[in-house]
């Protein structure tokens, strides 16, 4: 497919939130590719699943003297609710599955707008359907 | 002949593995495939390592680019990158996934 026409990408991601610099890597990918209007599929897995948890929640930083407006901590359910909102602003879309199986274990079922519950087939249809394919797993 | 970009994202100082990336990289270029190694976080630590797997990459015709914005984290200024390895962004990896790469995170 050539770059100046609209592409596919699927991106899966394994990382739960606040622990490893993949996800602001994982986040920085998604942002280019939703500025530019692609069509994007996030198939979330194992601690992902986490990242667009609704309940997560700013707070006070008493080591900093900081109260929570001026600590400002980011939410990464914030983060996909931006790259949705960015990826609709720019004729793209987010198709953003969390893992059912991978939620229920872990208690998981509340997600921002635009995230759906989906199954590993979610993630061979992603695939199959896309320009390409990119999987940030683990270390 | 296939296209590949190979992302980087380790230095052997965190992870035995880590040079790993380049040495498949080296690999796969001699065997006639474009390749380009992306360190990104700690992997761009790599690039200032003048570490002899990325020389042998850079050897074998492997193109070697460094994530700008780990760079700036990490206080690195691009004098202090090895001469064969050029600073660049995320889009690259953008634009490589656009047109079709095999992209494999390491």
């Amino acid at each position: 497919m050539s770059m100046s026409s609209k592409s596919t990408l699927t991106v899966v991601l394994m990382d739960a939130p606040f622990e490893s610099a993949r996800t602001t890597t994982a986040m920085r990918l998604l942002d280019i590719a939703a500025r530019r209007g692609y069509d994007i599929n996030v198939f979330a897995y194992e601690g992902a699943v986490y990242l667009p948890f609704a309940r997560q929640t700013q707070h006070p930083n008493a080591v900093h003297g900081h109260d929570t407006a001026e600590e400002n901590h980011p939410l990464p359910k914030d983060w996909v609710t931006a790259l949705i909102a960015a990826a609709e602003r720019n004729g793209g879309s987010i198709d953003w599955a969390n893992c059912g199986l991978c939620v229920d274990e872990r208690g998981a079922d509340e997600a921002v707008e635009g995230v759906r519950r989906g199954t590993p087939a979610d993630l061979v249809d992603f695939a199959a359907r896309s320009d390409n394919t990119l999987v940030i797993p683990t270390s | 002949m296939n296209h590949y970009v190979l992302i980087a994202s380790k230095n052997w100082r965190e992870a035995a593995d880590a040079n790993d990336c380049f040495e498949l990289g080296a690999k796969l270029a001699e065997k006639g495939n474009t390749v380009a190694v992306f360190m990104v976080q700690n992997g761009v630590l790599t690039a200032c390592d003048g570490a002899p797997e990325l020389l042998a990459a850079r050897d074998a015709g492997v193109m070697l680019l460094a994530d700008a914005f780990s760079l700036r984290e990490r206080g690195i200024s691009t004098a202090r990158i090895n001469e064969s390895v050029r600073s660049s962004t995320l889009d690259f990896v953008i634009d490589r996934m656009a047109a079709g790469d095999k992209v494999i995170w390491h």
